[in-house]
């Protein structure tokens, strides 16, 4: 049985300001005793608690009637908004805007809460019509009569449907607008009362988007701003995500390490987020690790992260890239039995979904490691049978891909392939998919 | 069959952004811990963990959700600690923090998203629209000493850290004059054992139990005001 520190002991340390003591190191008991000590006498030394005067403990019953009603109103619209949402967003996206323009009864502040969902879910599956969503919001909103709704709601709401709109611009790569439409939405929101959250929201739109204009000491700036106010809010999700983002513009400018550490300071909260957002920061710490040069850490968090995406359907497709990270770091790291397995096996598992591009540049993973080795019969198999699974595959860009691929067989045929080739052959088939007109052409000898 | 993204390794750091970035805007849905985090472990060590102890967590909600008897429920629930904050903390009186209180809340049910900490988000609003009736009312009365302190949203565990205040206020209620006093002398004023004896005509070995008898006792009133919260 452990002998604990009476409290004569823990006042007397706590006198005494030591900080280390070996008891306390091992006692939680005693550790915990000491820090109420503490926190009760640290609370007596603010004059807030020497106020006699004491709070007016009566709720009011005017404010809960104004809470009540304001709930059921915006209820009510609420529920009224999601019939009104569909007849709005029937059809193509082309005649959503002249129907709203055709008919006033769109317009409420429950039709715009709607929109803002709908737009949500739309930015995944079809961005563009993502944005036309959050063109009708904020042409609802921005017409909306402030004196008829209480408090700060229109002006409110029209911070944040500008703020989504930034969003889905960002997301459709049209920067410029995301930076116009987010100094709209932070114009608007601080005019408001309570807006940090809101702010800070608008703040990580702005970071992302600073980021796409390559200005990474404003996306920064903006990401750290916006954590220290999620984190005063308790959003520990938008905590850990807005850190993320810091991390990912320190990165860009080559601040691994600074990156890394920002990422392992929020460790301590990500077990209270979901588990895609504790893949997603898993996997970003994997990318500082690697980019710091910490390869063991950073096969073991890859690892981690594939196994957190593993257990979403959602999230398979980013388990496989993020086992082909640990595959090509275990074939840098000179493990090329243990990498060619695990690239083989990536190889039919990207075929099965029909990841084509990504099968073939496994491939080439696998043909640079057979090369280095010399292995060079089973680079030319490697080789054709990228050929012939890349002609069964119907693609717009097939015929330009196979005459690269083409080469590539020849090259491994005649036992003529260098790295340079295959690099080359790997940075073409890389860019193909976004630049389809790209014409192949075998590099300078 | 779908044209999939050219991404090898070296590139997913992009599309990793992007889709972190995806998750910076979106509300996600906060399910409790399925998986054990490893790395954890892996990275433990370069991370002080947190000893303070804390308040328990408040509840997660979805205000737009909430009903009527939820929202009248929340109101009593935190409004004593919003008052405190308002009204000690940032010296606004009364009647001004009951409609501070009411604006917080009208600010909280038109959150769309999932709100985990429910006391940390009313607290840190309370913070927001108490600065914000600072300046909407030009400063005319003095500023408290510890202003800045109030308005920096990065302080740690804001909440906690008030209604840890607001529960010493009320132990400082139930302890005999002579306690509190004792308490005010050494703790509040920063005087020493001997000038509390002084100020109390009394020898110094006494009034050095005294604190410790004091501090010991607010502690026990302390647990108890806990214990008959919980």
């Amino acid at each position: 049985m452990i002998a604990h520190y009476d409290e004569e002991a823990l006042i007397a340390l706590l006198d005494s300001g030591a900080e280390s003591d070996p008891h306390l190191g091992d006692c939680a008991e005693c550790r915990e005793s000491l820090d109420e000590f503490r926190t009760i006498a640290s609370s007596l030394e603010d004059c807030a608690v020497w106020d006699a005067a004491l709070i007016n403990g009566e709720p009011s019953p005017q404010t809960i009637a104004n809470l009540r009603a304001f709930a059921d109103g915006q209820g009510s619209e609420d529920d009224a908004a999601i019939s009104l949402v569909a007849e709005l967003l029937a059809g193509s996206r082309e005649e959503w805007m002249p129907r709203l323009l055709a008919n006033n009864r769109y317009r409420t502040a429950g039709v715009v809460r709607k929109l803002m969902e709908a737009s949500d879910k739309s930015l995944d599956v079809m961005p563009p019509d993502a944005l036309q969503i959050s063109a009708l919001a904020t042409e609802i909103v921005d017409k909306l009569d402030p004196r008829t709704y209480p408090s700060d709601t229109v002006m409110k709401l029209r911070g944040n449907a500008w703020r989504n709109r930034a969003y889905c611009l960002y997301y459709l790569g049209e920067l410029h607008e995301a930076s116009n439409a987010v100094s709209h939405s932070r114009a608007l929101l601080n005019g408001c009362a309570i807006s940090d959250h809101d702010l800070a929201r608008t703040g990580i739109v702005s970071s992302l988007n600073e980021r796409g204009l390559d200005d990474f000491e404003s996306a920064i700036t903006c990401a750290q701003e916006s954590s220290r106010i999620f984190h005063s809010f308790g959003d520990v999700e938008r905590f850990v995500s807005s850190s993320i983002a810091e991390a990912q513009s320190l990165l860009k400018v080559g601040r691994s390490r600074h990156a890394l550490e920002t990422l392992l300071r929020v460790l301590p909260n990500v077990h209270s987020i979901s588990d895609d957002a504790r893949a997603r920061f898993f996997s970003n710490v994997a990318f500082c690790y690697r980019e710091s040069g910490n390869v063991l850490s950073a096969i073991e968090t890859f690892e981690i992260a594939a196994n957190l995406f593993e257990t979403r359907e959602e999230g398979r497709a980013e388990t496989l890239w993020l086992e082909w990270n640990v595959a090509v770091l275990l074939l840098n790291a000179g493990k090329a039995d243990v990498a060619e397995r695990r690239l083989l096996d990536l190889v039919g598992r990207f075929e099965a979904r029909g990841m084509i591009t990504e099968a073939i540049l496994v491939r080439l993973d696998l043909a640079e490691s057979y090369l280095v080795a010399g292995r060079l019969n089973e680079l030319e198999c490697l080789c054709r049978s990228a050929l012939s699974y890349f002609s069964e595959v119907g693609l717009s860009y097939t015929a330009r891909a196979r005459t690269a691929l083409a080469y590539l067989h020849e090259a491994s045929h005649e036992r003529r392939l260098t790295m340079t080739r295959l690099q080359h052959v790997r940075t073409y088939l890389k860019r193909l998919p976004t630049e389809p007109n790209l014409l192949f052409a075998p590099p300078p000898h | 069959m779908g044209l999939t993204k050219s991404i090898s390794p070296q590139r997913r750091a992009v599309t990793t952004e992007r889709k972190a970035s995806v998750l910076d805007q979106e509300t996600l849905e906060v399910s409790a811990p399925a998986v054990a985090t490893a790395p954890a472990a892996t990275t433990a060590e370069t991370i002080a963990q947190p000893q303070r102890r804390t308040a328990p967590k408040s509840k997660s909600v979805e205000p737009a959700k909430l009903t009527g008897d939820e929202i009248e429920t929340l109101y009593i629930e935190h409004r004593a600690l919003l008052l405190f904050v308002a009204c000690r903390k940032f010296r606004i009186n009364d009647v001004d923090a009951e409609n501070l209180i009411q604006e917080v809340f009208l600010s909280f049910l038109q959150t769309c998203t999932r709100i985990d900490n429910v006391r940390a988000w009313l607290v840190a609003a309370m913070c927001n629209a108490s600065r914000h009736h600072w300046r909407s009312t030009g400063r005319v009365e003095p500023l408290p000493d510890d202003y800045e302190n109030q308005s920096d949203p990065g302080s740690q565990s804001l909440a906690d850290r008030f209604a840890m205040q607001m529960t010493v206020q009320k132990v400082l209620g139930y302890m005999q004059p002579r306690c509190r006093e004792t308490l005010r002398l050494h703790y509040f004023e920063g005087r020493s054992a001997v000038d509390v004896a002084k100020e109390m005509e009394t020898t110094n070995r006494y009034a050095e139990k005294l604190i410790h008898n004091c501090l010991r006792r607010a502690r026990e009133i302390y647990n108890n005001i806990n214990m008959v919260r919980r």
